[in-house]
């Protein structure tokens, strides 16, 4: 499975668990100091569920495939099975099954500490997955993807800048979190109704554009299983290096999930120009020599 | 209740020049009159699909250009080598292949009845030049290249087409304002009939449409003289719609009255040299 497949579904998870309804949890912590022993009660605010990687991928290579009219040529069962193994073995061969074991561990337990490590590891593989291609790398990905294919550029220049805004999305999310976290510790100086009331005031404001990564996350995914399904032999091919051939698919199926996406994508953007438009590119330096073959070519395109 | 406000309708030769840095005089005057009247600046969705659709087309071109070389490099080299390697005099190869994609254009173009294809043309020739000058800075630094070279060459151009999109996007916002229209295909043809292509006909439905359903004074601005200005008169004459240069466009919003004298005046002086035209019998 792409790397952008599985950590699509795994970046979810994290950020999930990072936005989950948190309830206040007291906290003793002891320490004898000679004959004297401190007692020192802390109460923290921590995620009510215990998600797990497992139970959001699975949940999501559900909506996934739910998202087709049809599921071309296999068992819908057996695609499901098929890509929850690829993306598990995705995990393995990226590093990260120890990190995913240790949550699956920590999922049974109440221990505040355990909650707490359990939203650190999460947020550490979204980062490290986020930061694993670099946009060049991934623009060769992409290019590699092209030349294996029929399809025209467009369609992979599409599918890139949907992950470029992912990864927006993400640095944006990693960002509001931590500003989340500070403004929730500091409400708790004052009590932990004003905590939880800042905590969910935070949370329904984040929502939209979480919601909005959701549907594009799924959307986008929808679209590369439609593309890998009809392109595939048997289901062990699904995510395997292959040709992609555009006169396998069904046109009118095709067009309704890419339009699908697209507007997802576009929605996404829009979210995420409002909360922050720096991290958008607002200004292109046409003296690259890059830059300015596409400004003679674009500008061509004018009949004066 | 609030008059609405009179305003500029823009077609996607503004934005993309505006984008690209050309016409700068024009533009910035435009920007001025839009800054200090406060002018409400719209484009139609035609015309926003009709500029993401433009760049989009060129990624396609350039995708298919370099996948048509890379096919033919590796088809002459495979002849003769088993790992595929550039080496500098391999750009006279390149050249040949060039060649053969310009004919390629001209023979298309040729057996389907029209004219060659200037602006694929001028596109390759960007490319061409693109291409080889991206070649021989790597040749300065290596004696011999991988064919992955095309690939990075590619990935280069995709990359930079991404961000150009992007900000040609906020752009866009900062400029203008989309007005969603769907403009009604009878009127569409209409305006076709007055010689204008169907893309800047449907430009142009869009904004009769929105003026006469808004009943405000509007001006269709534009650089585009080949397709669209060259009609201003039929398109006034024919809908009441005024077609400007931006250094034109105020002077219309505020005059439409004289524009109309002279359009009548002019159509009464051409009718009648069509009368005197015609010989007697």
């Amino acid at each position: 499975m792409s790397l952008s497949a599985v950590s699509q579904s795994t970046f979810s998870s994290a950020l999930r668990f990072g936005l989950s309804s948190v309830e206040p949890v007291e906290e003793v912590y002891e320490k004898k100091i000679g004959r004297f022993k401190l007692i020192h009660k802390i109460t923290r605010l921590v995620p009510k569920q215990k998600y797990s990687y497992r139970d959001y991928t699975a949940i999501f290579l559900e909506d996934v495939l739910q998202g087709m009219t049809i599921i071309p040529k296999f068992d819908p069962e057996a695609v499901h099975k098929m890509m929850m193994q690829k993306s598990l073995e995705a995990v393995e061969k990226l590093g990260l099954k120890e990190r995913i074991d240790r949550l699956e561990e920590l999922r049974e337990s109440t221990s505040l500490s355990d909650y707490a490590e359990a939203h650190d590891i999460l947020i550490d593989i979204a980062k490290e997955l986020s930061t694993s291609m670099s946009r060049e790398d991934e623009s060769r990905y992409f290019v590699k993807k092209f030349f294996g294919s029929n399809f025209a550029l467009s369609y992979f220049s599409d599918l890139m800048r949907g992950s470029q805004t992912y990864n927006k999305f993400l640095n944006l999310m990693e960002y509001e979190l931590r500003l989340m976290r500070g403004y929730v510790r500091a409400a708790m100086q004052r009590s932990i109704d004003y905590a939880m009331k800042i905590h969910k005031a935070r949370r329904v404001e984040l929502r939209p554009m979480v919601n909005a990564s959701d549907a594009y996350r799924t959307a986008s995914m929808t679209l590369k299983t439609y593309v890998e399904i009809c392109n595939s032999e048997k289901v062990e091919d699904l995510f395997e290096q292959k040709m992609l051939d555009k006169n396998k698919l069904d046109e009118q199926e095709f067009k309704r999930l890419f339009s699908n996406y697209l507007i997802k994508l576009d929605y996404l953007r829009d979210k995420l120009f409002e909360r922050k438009p720096e991290l958008f590119t607002s200004k292109v330096d046409f003296t690259l020599p890059i830059n300015n073959m596409w400004k003679n070519m674009a500008t061509l395109t004018i009949s004066s | 209740m609030s008059r609405k406000q009179e305003c500029f309708f823009l077609d996607s030769s503004i934005l993309i020049s505006y984008f690209f840095e050309i016409f700068k005089d024009k533009i910035e005057r435009l920007w001025g009159i839009k800054t200090k009247y406060h002018m409400p600046c719209y484009i139609s969705s035609s015309v926003k699909e009709e500029c993401v659709g433009k760049i989009r087309d060129i990624l396609d071109f350039i995708g298919a250009s370099i996948l048509s070389l890379r096919m033919h490099i590796a088809g002459e080299k495979t002849k003769t080598q088993h790992e595929i390697i550039l080496m500098e005099p391999d750009i006279l190869t390149i050249e040949l292949l060039f060649g053969d994609l310009f004919r390629e254009l001209t023979d298309k173009a040729k057996s389907e009845g029209k004219e060659p294809p200037e602006i694929e043309q001028s596109l390759l020739r960007n490319l061409e030049y693109s291409l080889i000058d991206f070649l021989e800075q790597k040749f300065k630094e290596h004696a011999s290249l991988p064919m992955e070279e095309l690939e990075n060459f590619l990935a280069e151009c995709l990359d930079k087409y991404l961000y150009i999109e992007e900000a040609f996007n906020i752009q866009m916002r900062n400029l203008s304002q989309e007005a969603i229209i769907a403009p009604d295909q009878q009127l569409v043809e209409k305006v076709c009939k007055v010689g204008l292509p169907a893309k800047d006909s449907k430009h142009v439905a869009s904004v009769i449409q929105y003026a006469s359903s808004n009943n405000v004074p509007t001006v269709f601005v534009s650089v585009d003289y080949k397709h669209i200005l060259s009609f201003q008169v039929e398109l006034y004459d024919n809908f009441k719609l005024q077609v400007s240069d931006p250094i034109y466009a105020l002077h219309h919003l505020r005059n439409e009255d004289a524009f109309k004298e002279l359009v009548t005046s002019r159509k009464r002086r051409v009718s009648s040299a069509i009368l005197t035209s015609v010989p007697k019998v």
